[in-house]
């Protein structure tokens, strides 16, 4: 599976994410706890995405990781569509 | 170098920057392809520009694999006057939520405490990115769009590499 983010990536610490959330709220006049505010839902939406994409499933001893963007070929779309659409009563 | 085709995918005049990328281990990357065929005249063959149509994830992983340290050259602002980004902007932002290095030239100012007095000066992409949004603040005040530029941060941080595994 084509893997989309790079593990060896450098990541900044810590301290370096706090210095720049500071940084970033006083340029907009803000105070670090009122920019965090604002951060939080982006944060969270983004750790949620990250747990999905770690997800995997073993089957016969083999491991497999889906891409949770692109639904496998053998999916039928069509059905689930469908699915959503009777849900939310669309015509 | 590279000669002006429009129809060329992915970023412009890489092919021919391959070598020059990998030899000063970082790419210089333009708005206008044919500011490349000027700066490999020049000597600076490590210039690309963007590619003509959207920015493809194939684009993003085949300059990864040469560089992770990109430098903006002849940027100029972040959003347009309808407030939409910019598209090397733009562009600027994704490589940087995909973890590079990325870094604006600011126009003008050269460094003078280095070896090469007339060194060009960086900054952090982020930093400008920020500051550009924070000077159209100043200079058009607005609470509406104050709190959109703030969100358009905020989503960007959220995105860098530092935040996908928070501990």
């Amino acid at each position: 599976m084509l893997k989309w983010w790079p593990n060896s990536f450098q990541k900044l610490d810590n301290t370096i994410i706090h210095i720049k959330t500071n940084e970033i709220a006083k340029k907009f006049g803000l105070t670090q706890g009122a920019f965090s505010k604002v951060l939080r839902p982006y944060v969270e939406k983004r750790k949620n995405l990250a747990v999905q994409q770690h997800e995997h499933v073993v089957i016969d001893d083999q491991q497999f990781v889906f891409d949770i963007a692109h639904l496998p070929e053998y999916v039928d779309q069509g059905f689930f569509s469908g699915m959503v659409s009777s849900r939310l009563r669309i015509p | 170098m590279p000669k002006v085709e429009i129809q060329e995918q992915g970023f412009y005049g890489l092919d021919a920057s391959t070598d020059m990328i990998a030899e000063s281990g970082f790419a210089i990357l333009l708005s206008d392809p044919a500011m490349v065929v000027s700066y490999h005249a020049e000597g600076k063959e490590n210039a690309i520009s963007l590619p003509a149509g959207t920015l493809k994830k194939d684009d993003f992983f085949r300059l990864s694999k040469l560089t992770r340290n990109i430098k903006i050259d002849g940027l100029s602002g972040v959003i347009d006057e309808l407030d939409a980004e910019l598209p090397m902007a733009e562009a600027g932002r994704f490589l940087t939520e995909q973890g590079l290095r990325v870094e604006v030239r600011e126009d003008g100012s050269v460094d003078e405490s280095g070896d090469d007095p007339q060194a060009p000066v960086y900054i952090d992409f982020l930093d400008y990115y920020v500051r550009g949004l924070t000077y159209k603040l100043i200079r058009q005040p607005e609470t509406k769009r104050s709190k959109k530029f703030v969100e358009m941060v905020a989503e960007f941080l959220s995105k860098t590499r530092q935040y996908d595994h928070p501990h």
